[in-house]
């Protein structure tokens, strides 16, 4: 089968700071993947080299099969990579309707009457219906979480990818976004999910990788994972300033 | 009375014109956050393209105006792509500076490709029409015409920001040009077609600037000032405040030159600057 995601021997460094090192990683369609490792260790930065906001120093990116490393964003986004970030960054002066609607219109490549109709869909399926006129700005925590998720699904997306978006929730609300991915996945979306908050993100992935120094030091089931000596020795930051 | 009550008049509808040189500047400004020195040289490109379009088809200038707009988009789309997209980044100096390059390099071109000599663009009796409104006041068509077309004109930038999928395309990168990305617009394009229209308007602009008054290689750089000034008037909020600013603008000339001619254009800098010491956000805009 073609995976959904692959890179190969994906390599970045900040100067003197290597992010990744030769770097492999598959995912499957449809798969859902967590990826784990200690601040700093450069997870965001691989999101980055995926979406296209970084470029790669050696190695490639390839989505269903085709490579995408000399693609820019744009056209990432439009082929199906979403992507949501950590501190939510929606455009404030914009609702929260048209927010989606740039997202369908531009990522999705609909029509404006089916960018309408998918905007109202997602809008309803993020629990923001009564919010569609709010300007982005003024949404509380919650929704401006539930918007960066919305709007990246707005795009129409095949892969998804996550970073960090159940930081800073109070338990019932990240439960809430929880469910909210699940659907998301249970509808045929691949999703790549950065998390600190360990209970969020074990409740969705099958797969659990950890990042630490420009590589890959565990992959396998979450509650493996987690259990694995290296990466509990990581966690428990013994090794954290090397 | 009356005097002044026509000053006021004429003032309001000067300021049309100048408000049509402003809103280019504010929506690219806006958009890109590019301070284009080079604006008032486009309002005398579009003037000189008109008087080419007048001369080689003996066309009325307001008929011209069907090749000077098209033309206009053109060169923004082309200039944008090819020149101004490349400086684009965090620091807003590059673009400012090759904007102003730009000026100097199309002033000089206009002086060596038409000579030194004003030029105007010729419409008839439309130039000299008027509607007497009483005894002291009556208006121009021209000048009425132009009011109302930077009214159609604002209007309508309005409809296609707040309504349309590129307006919103136009907000979204104004706002986050990164994030705009990575909702899958390509924003050199959109800086592309921004450019396109505020070069539009500013062939509407310089073709009634020239039917108004004489304008000569030199010209841009004054139309520049009274753009600026009616955009910090207004504040960057809206338009509308643009319209405004340039009414307001338009109105302290026109009052201040009953008073004496020559105290014309320094009134409308005067008032410029109180604004701008008293309220810097413009007298329409938020503070951000």
């Amino acid at each position: 089968m073609i995976p959904a995601l692959e890179l190969r021997q994906v390599s970045k460094a900040f100067r003197a700071i290597r992010i990744a090192t030769e770097l492999d990683l598959v995912v499957a369609p449809n798969e859902a993947v967590g990826v784990l490792g200690p601040n700093g260790a450069g997870k965001t930065t691989i999101l980055g080299l995926i979406t296209g906001a970084l470029s790669l120093d050696a190695g490639a990116v390839a989505f269903f099969g085709r490579d995408i490393s000399r693609l820019p964003t744009e056209e990432r986004c439009r082929i199906g990579i979403a992507r949501a970030y950590q501190v939510p960054q929606p455009f404030g002066e914009m609702s929260v309707f048209e927010n989606l609607m740039v997202g369908a219109a531009f990522g999705g490549r609909a029509t404006l009457a089916r960018a309408r109709e998918k905007s109202l869909q997602v809008l309803e399926e993020c629990g923001l219906g009564g919010h569609a006129n709010t300007p982005a700005g003024r949404l509380t925590l919650l929704n401006r979480k539930r918007l960066e998720l919305a709007r990246a699904l707005a795009t129409d997306p095949k892969l998804l990818l996550l970073d960090e978006i159940a930081g800073g929730l109070s338990q019932p609300e990240c439960e809430d976004l929880v469910a909210l991915v699940r659907r998301v996945h249970a509808s045929g979306v691949t999703i790549v999910w950065i998390e600190h908050v360990l209970h969020a993100l074990m409740s969705v992935v099958s797969r659990a990788l950890v990042l630490y120094q420009g590589k890959f030091i565990a992959d396998g089931p979450p509650q493996e994972v987690i259990r694995d000596p290296k990466v509990a020795e990581i966690y428990m930051g013994i090794e954290a300033d090397a | 009375m009356g005097d002044f009550a026509n000053a006021v008049v004429q003032g309001v509808m000067v300021g049309g014109l100048y408000a049509m040189f402003a809103i280019g500047l504010a929506l690219i400004f806006g958009v890109m956050k590019l301070v284009n020195i080079a604006h008032g040289d486009l309002i005398v490109l579009a003037a000189y393209i008109g008087l080419v379009a007048t001369q080689t088809f003996a066309l009325n200038p307001l008929v011209a105006l069907i090749v000077v707009i098209p033309i206009m988009a053109l060169v923004g789309y082309a200039l944008q792509r090819g020149l101004f997209n490349r400086t684009m980044g965090a620091d807003l100096m590059p673009p400012l500076l090759v904007s102003f390059g730009l000026s100097v390099i199309m002033q000089n071109g206009f002086l060596a490709l038409f000579s030194a000599d004003n030029k105007r663009l010729h419409a008839g009796a439309l130039e000299v029409a008027s509607i007497k409104l009483t005894d002291a006041i009556s208006i121009g068509v021209l000048p009425l015409m132009q009011l109302v077309l930077a009214i159609l004109v604002i209007a309508a930038l309005q409809a296609l920001l707040y309504r349309t999928a590129i307006g919103r395309a136009f907000r979204a990168v104004s706002d986050d040009p990164r994030v705009a990305q990575l909702m899958g617009l390509d924003n050199k394009h959109v800086f592309g077609l921004a450019m396109a229209l505020s070069l539009a308007i500013v062939g509407l602009a310089g073709v009634l600037l020239a039917i108004r008054a004489n304008f000569d290689p030199a010209t841009g750089p004054t139309r520049l000032i009274f753009g600026f000034e009616a955009v910090i008037i207004g504040g960057l909020s809206s338009f509308w405040g643009t319209l405004a600013g340039g009414v307001i603008l338009g109105v302290v000339q026109s009052v201040a030159s009953t008073i004496d001619p020559g105290l014309q254009v320094l009134a409308g800098h005067v008032a410029f600057l109180i604004v701008l010491a008293l309220r810097p956000h413009g007298l329409f805009g938020r503070p951000t």
